[in-house]
């Protein structure tokens, strides 16, 4: 059979299959068109429709009004009970204007296998850039009944003890002093609060009650422990570095300090406040493991323009380091250096006890 | 078939196009296509609808390069493969059940019409097992005697492509005949 021949015209009397299926095709009656009423109901059916066009997109404009006008209440629903939840965990807020003296938590208290050298809590700390922005949320969404005293001064965190016995010269690890001058610039980095940023005003309450446990209270563990649910509620949050911080600052209080460092090695210090810091307190816990890197994090403190507190500790650090890489000579001159700028540092009784007296020409 | 109507019909200037006038024009045939390639009156009714739902939308801007008979002839073929495509998964839904085949019986006598509806009811029970394209193009040339240029017009596709198609469906439809026999 060709290609181009119809079943239809096979010959009636033949006997393959194309033959028997042209006689089947022919045996079908012609396709009659629909009755006149199934055409005339058609047409109405299309009359209506083009009437009720109007109509439909009335109803969809309706729809998508209420979609909006839904979700608008869903998520002001939602702030609310957050924001209830979080007065329920939160009632201090906002901070008192004298606060509570800090009770050091016994773990930080206990002797670390280290020579002790407890260096003192900073006296004074800069409120962190997290409880501004959780301030700035709340004043622009209550700015008629705000009348909250400002914020006063929170406390330093507890102090923590050396890193290890090994070195004797190697500096005490301190809990982050969080001085005035540490800087905070790049936490404000992160866009600006609004209104708007309903989750960040979240996010900082968490973050807010964390620091107040680690600071205020005194409370490194539930510090910790609120660090973690900021961890699970948002894993991607806006402001998982200054958590980050917050939990080196727990777990350093608590005394857990491998994983500390662990928290410090992920964590991007040029983009995070107190960068300086946290940079002299890694040397300072890779020294126990680690003089090289150690000795890398305190070149770079004692290059830039760090506070005189962190230098103090950076040449102190380093200097130990050396001692412990062979570089005798190196460290010599670190001590040296370090009596000159800090003759009444708090490590110049160690630091003269290791001070080979030079000779003599 | 396809020719004939377009014979029929002097094709109008762009601005005369409207529904009402295409709808009293090409109904009746446009139906007639729908029930050939449907096989099944009660379908019919609800296709031919969405059909010149279908007219109603594109009218405006249609400006007559084509046939209008060869343009509301691809528009059926889509709209009925469409359907059918949609058909094909609401069978195996529990709501979604199939209409009943009414196939077409305009025949004089009940014996004829006996023996109509038996071969209608066997040839589209074996167009319902190719693919849908298969079935549309073995349909237009067997059954509406269109060309394979007019198919190709029709379907949107090339010559050859229909040539292929009307090939593949042949063989699947004999086969599937063959078995019925036996």
């Amino acid at each position: 059979m060709k290609i181009n021949e119809r079943w239809i015209d096979r010959p009636t009397d033949g006997g393959t299959a194309d033959d028997r299926i042209g006689s089947l095709l022919r045996q079908l009656p012609p396709a009659a068109p629909l009755p006149p009423d199934a055409l005339m109901r058609v047409k109405a059916r299309l009359r209506r429709r083009t009437g009720s066009a109007r109509g439909r997109w009335l109803r969809w404009a309706t729809v998508a009004a209420l979609l909006i006008l839904g979700n608008t209440g869903l998520v002001f629903a939602t702030r609310e009970v957050m924001r209830w939840f979080a007065a329920r965990r939160a009632p201090t807020l906002p901070v008192p204007a004298v606060p509570p003296p800090v009770r050091k938590h016994a773990s930080a208290q206990a002797p670390v296998a280290a020579g002790p050298a407890p260096v003192e809590p900073a006296a004074t700390i800069e409120i962190p850039a997290v409880e501004k922005l959780w301030r700035h949320a709340r004043a622009v969404r209550q700015p008629a009944v705000e009348t909250a005293p400002a914020p006063a001064p929170i406390p330093s965190p507890p102090v923590v003890q050396a890193p290890a016995e090994t070195a004797a010269l190697l500096p005490a690890v301190a809990a982050p002093p969080a001085r005035a001058s540490a800087p905070t610039q790049p936490m404000l980095a992160t866009p600006a609060p609004t209104p708007a940023s309903g989750s960040l005003a979240a996010e900082a309450e968490v973050l807010t009650r964390a620091l107040q446990q680690l600071r205020q209270e005194g409370r490194p563990a539930e510090a910790l422990a609120t660090l973690e649910s900021y961890a699970e509620r948002f894993p991607g949050g806006g402001l998982r570095r200054e958590a980050a911080v917050a939990r080196v600052d727990a777990l350093l209080a608590l005394g857990r300090k491998e994983q500390a460092l662990a928290v410090l090695e992920g964590l991007p210090l040029e983009e995070v406040g107190r960068a300086d810091e946290l940079r002299v307190i890694r040397g300072e816990l890779k020294a126990a493991r680690d003089c090289q890197g150690a000795t890398a994090d305190f070149d770079r403190a004692l290059a830039g323009r760090s506070p005189a507190s962190l230098q103090e500790r950076a040449l102190h650090g380093r200097a130990a380091c050396r001692a412990r890489l062979g570089d005798a000579a190196g460290s010599q001159a670190d001590l040296r250096e370090y009596l000159r700028r800090f003759p009444d540092g708090r490590f110049t009784d160690d630091v003269r006890r290791k001070l080979v007296p030079s000779p003599t020409p | 078939m396809m020719g004939q109507a377009k014979a029929s019909y002097a094709p109008l200037a762009a601005e005369a196009f409207d529904l009402t006038e295409v709808y009293r024009e090409h109904a009746e045939t446009v139906s007639r296509w729908v029930r050939r390639l449907v096989g099944s009156e009660s379908e019919s009714e609800d296709v031919l609808h969405d059909v010149f739902l279908v007219v109603q939308r594109k009218l405006p801007g249609f400006r007559g390069e084509a046939q209008l008979t060869t343009w509301l002839y691809a528009i059926t073929v889509r709209v009925v493969q469409d359907r059918r495509r949609r058909g094909r998964w609401r069978q195996w839904l529990p709501f979604g059940a199939t209409a009943e085949d009414e196939l077409p019986t305009e025949t004089p006598n009940p014996l004829q019409a006996l023996e109509s509806q038996q071969a209608a009811e066997l040839t589209y029970r074996l167009l319902d097992g190719l693919r849908e394209n298969d079935r549309t193009v073995l349909i237009l040339f067997e059954l509406e005697g269109l060309s394979a240029e007019q198919i190709a017009t029709v379907t949107g596709t090339s010559r050859t492509n229909v040539w292929v198609r009307l090939h593949r469906a042949r063989n699947r439809f004999r086969a599937a005949f063959e078995k019925v026999r036996q």
